[in-house]
């Protein structure tokens, strides 16, 4: 037993509490690392983490001043051009005002950590340390002051002040106002955020509290970059919200200059500006305690007014019961606002500045404005997706308790994303057809193509979504899943800026089929989503396998093709390298599948119980008579979609422009030399059609089948597989798709598919 | 014994929680060290075992959040794992600390799940509207659940729980949290229940509670199984002590592996 000592004393409290606070920023900093390094990622050394942020928070806090600096003297320059008939000063003063404020909201609203997630733990023990016999003063001093020990961001807040008073009176005055103006403006700054979030967790339904402290988190991060933002065109800015200032400047603007001693007359004095400052970091403090201390009055969790939180209309969950929920907690909770659509928003537009250049001049077509808003919903998604369970949060459970809770709910949030990001699109849409009304049509065409790709793209994104663990950190999905999760993601944006609508087809086949395929992984995970200790990887082979198989392929091959530009052999050298791609990336994928377990008759022979004919697997003479049948009949049905197609070319000649497209090519076939001609001919009919049917009706659609089934995964591989050809094939080819994955499906085998291929190349080639 | 496949044999002989040999492991940590026991249908069945030794990793597995390592877990005969998506209409649940969707009313949660289970949502509701009277939550029930009281929020878990007609009702310390009426009500309709067929599994450390309830018994320790029987054999075997004495001595004693 030890000896009862007495009460801890009123610093030997605060000090405590305030390591205490230190270490809660730095655990969840080392945590993170540690997160890092269990899954084989980069990991900075433990040191780097904190000294990188507070190197952030240097230039932060150093560079806005020198901004607010160089914005009130470009404002002085400006009102002395237009010698405009007011005081001297009237423009800076306005300035000044509206940075200063803007700096001290974004100190505000940071917190003890910058962070644009509104899940993060908050978990106020006020309860607990109330029951030590420790001074409530000390207590609460501690708590207010919590943020400075925990956010570098505070820590090197006292440098702003000394930065421009430095600029004023010289470098040993800066430093002595870093201490004395800048310390307890800090302090000031840091009690009024823990203030407010005080109020908040004390006084605030949980509805409304998760808005307030959402949005104090946004604007930390938002009013910082766009301090970043300001940073790339200040003295632009300035001048053009000149003449805007100038229009209130009637408005009664605090006279900002007495802040660093500067007199109406022009002249410095210290003194004033330093027990001015001190004077409203004193009210501001005395603010804040008084805040808190209103808010802690009627006790220390927060109580309802039972009837003030009544609901009033009871809403029935019909058909759709899960969108029903989305909706109302979109309607209903104040964070929904900023989780779904406030911090998408920002981070959206982040990487819209970031492309500022390429989309500046999509002002004079259509079709720009649409592609740059569906690039923003696209990015909207993506920032959206992953973050689909932590509206949940705790209340996860209840989803466990339903059959195929897990799935049916995240599907219902990417509806609902896809509806927020089409809404936000759609504004945009609606002003595009108000300012083209003769291309209404066209308009409305990509309107309903964005929300077929949205709904996917929503699909895909949620397959991301991480789960907070109980201490706070998120885990992350392998590098491998998030970075399929990009394929093809902005070819369908792309397309409509630059009006390539082959891109945007393309983009929108891409995105349904590794929407599926990310589901396919993803519901083989979702079991596991709590339980990573016993995850195993999906059964090969996967839609995902097949599709990375497949873009392996066509990246090789553009690779390959892009050193042969210019010359006379093109067509003989696409011919060649497609062929040799289209080889390789069949051995590579079944030696890798090999290892998996996955045998080459397991993709030749199509034996699945979902089929309902087993093909015979013995081969004696009779089998062998029957497979020699089939090969027949398949290469007897190539060779007349082979003539369809035939014909289908010799119909695109009723247009002009498309007829003299394929005579071109025509003309670069007949131009080849007869060696040449029969080395494409050797690769396109002997090679070619092997390595496709085993990508695309082997692995592919077989997978594709499983997912979708049915008519919707016949037109999906065989759209998938058109693609990849010239735009002006696309139908014949996706005909050819059709048929052999149908025919894949009913024999069970990949030989009468082959057959069926190359009689289609030879047939379509010889004529 | 050879058994007639068509005899009516008494229904609480058959097991409806049946474990053989399960283990559970989290990376090097061992939770759950090769259990057996089984748990016959209609019986209320309580789970006893000091704090971290397995309890609530045997109620993840039980809904199938958690795969086990090794060994089987059956449920009405399916593998609580494999077909944990069919039993979910047979299993009902109720966690140690059940958290709500801070923007439903405690009706619209009920009616959400009546929903997703499948059921017809007014029917439901109409079914349970009995048992919502006898907890008196009717008269808040368009409150918001998350702003209830921790026994409030128990008493609507119960009623989620109850909602599909579970088979096999399982309780993380339902009384944990609740005034000494809220107990009573609890004693109360979880005999109801059971009359009514439903096997119930509940963990608790309330010897009382045991032993007024309870017809079976299952005690482990550190992931191990210490005991598992009728609660008359288990008094029997002990010379008839208290049933605290019988669980201190129980999990005290050395565990041999």
């Amino acid at each position: 037993m030890t000896d009862r000592t007495a009460a801890p004393g009123f610093w030997t409290v605060v000090f405590l509490l305030l390591g205490a606070a230190r270490k809660r920023g730095a655990g969840r900093v080392r945590r993170r690392l540690e997160l890092q390094r269990k899954r084989g990622g980069f990991a900075a050394p433990p040191l780097l983490a904190p000294v990188i942020a507070v190197a952030f928070a240097l230039v932060l806090n150093i560079g806005i001043a020198v901004e607010v600096a160089i914005a009130v003297s470009t404002a002085a320059h400006v009102q002395a051009a237009a010698s405009l008939p007011r005081q001297a000063g009237t423009l800076p003063d306005i300035v000044a005002f509206i940075l200063v404020a803007w700096w001290c909201l974004m100190m505000v609203c940071q917190g003890e950590e910058l962070q644009v997630d509104t899940q993060r733990p908050r978990n106020p023990v006020w309860e607990w340390l109330f029951s030590h016999p420790a001074s409530p003063a000390a207590i609460f001093f501690a708590e207010m002051i919590a943020p400075i020990a925990a956010n570098p961001v505070y820590l090197t807040a006292p440098l702003f002040p000394g930065v421009l008073y430095g600029m004023a009176y010289g470098w040993p005055a800066g430093i002595t106002a870093a201490l004395l103006v800048g310390v307890p403006v800090a302090i000031a700054l840091a009690c009024m955020g823990k203030a407010v979030e005080i109020w908040a967790m004390l006084r605030l339904s949980p509805r409304v509290r998760g808005a307030v402290l959402g949005l104090m988190d946004w604007f930390a991060f938002a009013l910082m970059l766009a301090f970043v933002f300001l940073a790339t065109s200040l003295r632009a800015t300035v001048t053009m919200a000149a003449s805007a200032l100038l229009r209130v400047a009637d408005l009664p603007w605090p006279p900002m200059r007495l802040l660093v001693g500067q007199t109406s007359s022009g002249q410095f004095v210290f003194l004033l500006g330093l027990s001015l400052c001190w004077l409203l970091a004193a009210i501001l403090i005395a603010a804040a305690f008084a805040l808190s201390l209103a808010s802690t009055r009627r006790g220390l969790t927060y109580r309802s007014r039972t009837a003030a939180d009544r609901v009033a209309i009871a809403v029935r969950f019909g058909r759709d019961p899960l969108h029903r929920k989305e909706l109302l907690w979109f309607q209903r909770d104040g964070s929904a606002l900023v989780q779904a659509v406030l911090i998408p928003l920002l981070l959206a537009a982040v990487q819209m500045f970031n492309m500022r250049g390429v989309i500046s001049d999509a002002t004079s077509a259509w079709n720009a404005i649409c592609g740059v808003a569906i690039l923003f919903g696209t990015y909207f998604l993506i920032f959206l997706g992953p973050k689909s369970l932590a509206s949940e949060g705790q209340a996860l459970w209840i989803a466990q308790t339903w059959p195929r809770g897990l799935e049916s709910l995240l599907k219902a949030k990417a509806k609902l994303w896809a509806e927020i990001a089409s809404a936000i699109v759609g504004v945009v849409l609606l002003y595009t057809a108000v300012r083209f009304p003769s291309d209404l049509g066209g308009i409305l065409v990509v309107a309903i193509a964005w929300y077929v790709f949205a709904r996917s793209l929503a699909d895909k994104t949620v397959t991301l979504a991480t789960v907070t663990s109980s201490s706070g950190e998120t885990e992350k999905p392998p590098m491998g899943l998030r970075l399929a999760a990009g394929l093809g993601t902005f070819s369908f944006a792309v397309g409509v800026m630059t009006g390539q609508w082959n891109f945007v087809v393309v983009g929108i086949v891409y995105s349904q089929l590794t929407a599926a395929a990310m589901w396919q992984n993803f519901r083989h995970r979702l079991p596991f989503l709590m339980d990573p200790w016993s995850a195993t990887l999906p059964p090969a082979p996967t839609l995902l396998h097949a599709m990375v198989a497949i873009g392996a392929m066509v990246e090789a091959i553009s690779v390959l093709m892009a050193t042969a530009i210019g010359s006379h052999h093109i067509v003989a050298i696409r011919a060649v390298v497609y062929a040799l791609c289209a080889i390789g990336a069949t051995i590579g994928v079944s030696t890798f599948l090999a290892g998996r377990g996955v045998a080459q008759r397991d993709i030749w022979l199509w034996s699945s119980s979902e089929r309902k004919v087993r093909p015979q697997l013995e081969l004696d003479l009779r089998g062998a008579l029957h497979v020699v049948t089939l090969t027949a009949a398949g290469a007897g049905l190539g060779a007349a979609l082979g003539l369809a197609g035939y014909l289908y070319a010799l119909g695109l000649h009723w247009w002009p422009d498309l007829g003299r497209g394929l005579e071109m090519g025509r003309s670069q076939l007949d131009a080849l030399a007869p060696g040449e001609r029969s080395a494409m001919f050797t690769m396109a009919v002997l090679f070619a059609p092997f390595a496709e049917e085993f990508l695309f009706r082997g692995l592919l659609y077989r997978a594709l089948d499983r997912e979708w089934g049915g008519w919707r995964a016949l037109l999906g591989s065989a759209a998938f597989f058109a693609i990849y050809h010239p735009v002006l094939a696309w139908a014949p080819v996706a005909a050819l798709g059709m048929m052999n994955a149908a025919i894949f499906k009913y024999t069970g085998r990949l030989a009468p598919a082959v057959a069926a291929h190359m009689a289609y190349n030879a047939v379509v080639l010889a004529l | 014994m050879p058994e007639a496949p068509d005899s009516p044999g008494p229904p609480q002989l058959l097991p409806l929680v049946s474990v053989e040999n399960l283990v559970k492991t989290f990376g090097d940590k061992r939770a759950l060290n090769g259990i057996s026991f089984s748990v016959p249908a209609g019986q209320i069945c309580g789970l006893l075992g000091p704090n971290g030794s397995g309890k609530t990793t045997l109620f993840r597995l039980l809904m199938g959040i958690l795969k086990a390592t090794s060994g089987r877990l059956t449920i009405d005969g399916l593998d609580a794992f494999e077909d944990r998506v069919v039993l979910k209409h047979s299993i009902g649940f109720l966690p140690d600390e059940p958290v709500f969707y801070a923007y439903l009313s405690a009706r619209e949660t009920l009616q959400l799940s009546a929903a997703m289970h499948g059921l017809d949502v007014p029917t439901a509701m109409a079914s349970i509207q009995p048992l919502m009277n006898r907890m008196q939550l009717s008269e808040h029930i368009d409150e918001f659940a998350e702003e209830y009281s921790r026994g409030m929020k128990k008493k609507l878990g119960l009623l989620l729980a109850l909602l599909h007609r579970p088979k096999l009702l399982i309780l993380d310390e339902p009384t944990n949290g609740l005034d000494v009426e809220g107990t009573h009500l609890f004693y109360e309709l979880i005999v109801d229940i059971a009359a009514q067929g439903t096997t119930v599994l509940f963990s608790t450390h309330l010897m009382d509670q045991v032993a007024r309830l309870c017809s079976h018994v299952v005690v482990i320790n550190r992931g191990t199984l210490i005991a598992n029987g009728g609660i008359d054999a288990l008094r029997s075997a002990y010379e008839e002590k208290s049933l605290e004495d019988i669980f201190r001595e129980l999990t005290q004693a050395p565990v041999v592996s």
